[in-house]
């Protein structure tokens, strides 16, 4: 099939988004998105016009039970991912304790400084932007930062703690824009990593947020690891 | 049909107007207000598109929590390169919304497996799309100019998540006609949005 024809990728991209192109056609066309811009732009035209079909239907409001729902699955969902962490923390503390005689003579012997909470951030195409870890005394973090991050000197990128308990986000610092640095840890801060799920990353003035709570776009968010 | 009110005529003309992502990064801060005032900007569209695709309130309402549910725990998934936020809360309402369609006719299709004619019955059959769309739209007036069965043809696409081969024995139209019909019906509203 000649895909460089422009009409055939805007007749296969509109089957496509209106879901009518099945089975291997429906794979072949998303493989040719992945490689061929052309396929890919005629994907997002007919998505957007397809979106205006839908937001043209007219507005009915549900009932309040609705709403309830929302929240029983986002609070359900929010205690399954503390029960994780919990169990996680739990199965990591038993680890320790077995292997705590050991570790601490490696400690000893080879200044090892280890790493235990790590967080990745990526683009939307998976592409590594920061690598962040704690060290195990929690007092600092390290920051790696691949070239992939987009250079903004007329901005700063502040790096947030997301406390699990919905509280307001903690600055953890500015990230580099390039290369390696350490960040120190006050106490609070330590806190708030040890209790967040997640962090963020915002775009703020070059000396950081004014305000100590994030004001620019949230760019990236990432879930907080822990690594045995 | 169901009933529009003056109330959510007015939330969904907000909906297309305001900036929603100051929301989808409230959200990704953890902040339940935020996906609270998202939704009251938005539901009466997410749930509209739900029940014309579903046509039973028990399942449309099911649909909607699912949809903010997961805004909620992957908000970073949101790709303002992509498109609008209400685009992109529709796209996955009417995923999900088709998902539990071809679940119900699969469910109906194991219960009585000789059935096959009646697979598709009245309770999942769309209203004209026409009926839904807010009045004086750009979408239903580029609507309206297709011919009739074009238009239905695209019903059954659209809200039914039909393939080709489906919409033919929904029909009883050859497939190179329900092929031929929804190109060009696709073609013209194409057109027809572009200049509105």
């Amino acid at each position: 099939m000649n895909y460089s024809h422009a009409q055939l990728l805007d007749e296969l991209a509109a089957q496509y988004a209106l879901g009518t192109l099945r089975g291997s056609a429906r794979r072949r066309f998303e493989r040719l998105c992945e490689q061929n811009p052309l396929a890919l732009r005629a994907l997002h035209r007919w998505e957007e016009r397809l979106i205006d079909l839908a937001s043209g239907i007219a507005p009915v409001r549900p009932s309040d039970a609705v709403w309830r729902g929302v929240q029983q699955r986002i609070r359900a969902a929010s205690a399954a991912s503390r029960r994780g962490q919990r169990w996680s923390l739990a199965n990591l503390a038993m680890a320790a304790t077995v292997l705590l005689a050991v570790a601490v003579s490696l400690w000893i012997f080879l200044g090892w400084q280890q790493h235990d909470l790590v967080a990745r951030f990526t683009d939307q195409q998976q592409t590594e932007l920061w690598r962040i870890e704690a060290t195990s005394r929690g007092d600092e973090l390290q920051i790696a930062t691949t070239s992939a991050v987009t250079l903004d000197p007329d901005h700063a990128y502040e790096l947030w703690a997301l406390p699990e308990s919905g509280a307001a986000p903690i600055s953890l610092g500015i990230l580099p824009q390039r290369g390696k640095a350490t960040l120190s840890l006050n106490a609070t801060q330590r806190q708030a990593l040890t209790s967040a799920a997640k962090v963020a990353i915002s775009r703020e003035p070059p000396s950081g947020s004014p305000t100590g709570a994030p004001t620019g776009p949230v760019l990236y968010v990432a879930a907080v690891v822990i690594e045995a | 049909m169901m009933e529009v009110t003056a109330q959510a005529e007015v939330q969904g003309e907000s909906a297309r107007t305001q900036d929603l992502s100051a929301f989808i990064d409230g959200i990704l801060l953890g902040n339940e207000h935020a996906l609270e005032e998202l939704y009251e900007a938005t539901v009466g569209k997410v749930y509209a598109l739900a029940f014309a695709i579903l046509r039973k309130t028990e399942d449309a309402e099911d649909i909607v929590c699912m949809t903010y549910a997961y805004v909620w725990t992957d908000a970073s998934r949101y790709d303002a390169g992509r498109g609008s936020v209400l685009g992109w809360l529709l796209m996955l309402c009417r995923s999900r919304a088709l998902d539990r369609l071809r679940q119900r006719r699969m469910n109906r299709w194991v219960s009585e497996p000789a059935d096959l004619d009646n697979l598709v019955t009245e309770d999942d059959r769309p209203d004209d799309i026409l009926g839904l769309m807010q009045r004086h739209s750009a979408v239903r007036a580029a609507l309206g100019k297709l011919a009739p069965t074009r238009r239905h043809l695209v019903s059954l696409a659209f809200l039914q998540g039909m393939s080709h081969q489906e919409i033919a024995a929904a029909t009883g139209l050859a497939l190179g006609t329900v092929k031929s019909h929804l190109r060009r019906a696709l073609t013209q509203l194409r057109r027809e949005l572009e200049v509105a």
